[in-house]
């Protein structure tokens, strides 16, 4: 065993929390170490000295006093009453509560996905007449007679 | 509804939760002078300790609904009393005291009362010891304190600080290292 861990062995130790096989490898380092078996006897010494009586006397009437206390309380706010004893409902609230999430929020998204659904293709219906419309072959239809347009033609083309 | 003496904490303090007060009343009297104990040697005022012990089992009373149980009584009471006791000490303003401070509350007590001499020798070493434990970083002082005055064992420390086993260990190498840094002189002097 190295010192440095014999050293915090040596704490442990004098608390009697030693493991049996533990215990028997600091004694034997002790045996042989100087600088250890001086270390434990400076601490047994320090832990022997601080030894302090066992009980303080603690004053007297405590008890009325946190009575008191405690119906003082009582009256600036109510103390929090005992909790309800089905403490083993809570994860299936907790269970359920997430199942009703999940069916709202499949209905919510249910809903609005016909709404933008239905926008879209109106928008697109919209844009296929505009294209139709645009698009159709009436563009290329003869020029009505009595038009600026006509009248304009025929001066290009030599026409009356 | 009667209380029996041999009922065990974990019964008394589900009793408490529905507030029964005899029952509240049983776990105090079990506890006091150990709740007691553990804030006075970790704050070192006794009108201090006396109320923060107040506040301890107020905090019992109204958390007693909070106990799952899962841990024993003794090891949750102990949490609320270390947590009640940091959260003082971070509040407070801290008092810097030298340990070789000669005007001492206690000091100028015992001449103003002509207390005899081994009185007064008892009481300085009381504060000498006392003010390095107070030096300590509190969780190597609430281990230190645990574990030398109110004799737990390390496994019951680590549940009521809600550490590992290893962990108390060190804490505790490190208390008494410093502890010893700062006692030694003193010892070697024979002060203390």
């Amino acid at each position: 065993m190295k010192c440095t861990k014999a050293k915090k062995k040596i704490s442990v130790y004098l608390d009697g929390e030693l493991k049996e096989d533990e215990k028997q490898e600091l004694l034997n380092h002790l045996e042989i170490c100087d600088a250890c078996r001086k270390e434990k006897e400076m601490l047994s010494s320090l832990l022997t000295t601080i030894e302090v009586p066992k009980e303080i006397e603690a004053p007297p009437y405590l008890f009325l006093k946190v009575k008191q206390k405690i119906e003082h309380l009582k009256h600036i706010s109510p103390l929090p009453q005992a909790a309800p004893p089905l403490r083993w409902l809570r994860p299936i609230t907790v269970g359920l509560g997430l199942i009703v999430m999940f069916f709202l929020s499949s209905l919510t998204g249910n809903y609005l996905g016909k709404i933008i659904l239905s926008a879209k293709t109106q928008k697109e219906s919209t844009i296929n007449q505009e294209f139709n419309t645009t698009l159709r072959l009436v563009v290329f239809d003869d020029i009505p007679e009595e038009s600026f347009g006509n009248i304009y033609n025929n001066l290009l083309t030599g026409k009356r | 509804m009667s209380i029996s003496k041999s009922e065990s904490d974990e019964v008394l303090i589900k009793r408490v939760a529905v507030k029964n007060e005899s029952a509240f009343k049983e776990l105090f009297s079990r506890y006091e002078q150990k709740i007691f104990n553990l804030v006075y040697r970790y704050i070192g005022s006794y009108s201090e300790a006396e109320e923060l012990t107040q506040d301890v089992f107020i905090q019992v009373y109204k958390s007693a609904n909070k106990f799952r149980g899962e841990a024993k009584f003794s090891s949750w009471l102990y949490r609320i009393t270390v947590n009640i006791c940091k959260n003082y000490k971070r509040r407070k303003q801290p008092v810097v005291k030298s340990l070789d401070n000669s005007n001492s509350e206690t000091e100028l007590l015992a001449h103003a009362t002509t207390q005899p001499e081994t009185i007064f020798k008892r009481k300085r070493k009381e504060e000498i010891i006392n003010q390095a434990i107070e030096s300590l970083p509190p969780n190597q002082r609430i281990a230190f304190i645990l574990c030398k005055y109110e004799g737990h064992s390390y496994k019951e420390i680590a549940g009521i600080m809600k550490i590992s086993v290893s962990a108390v260990e060190s804490l505790l190498f490190r208390a008494k290292q410093q502890l010893k840094e700062k006692l030694m002189p003193y010892i070697e002097k024979g002060k203390i």
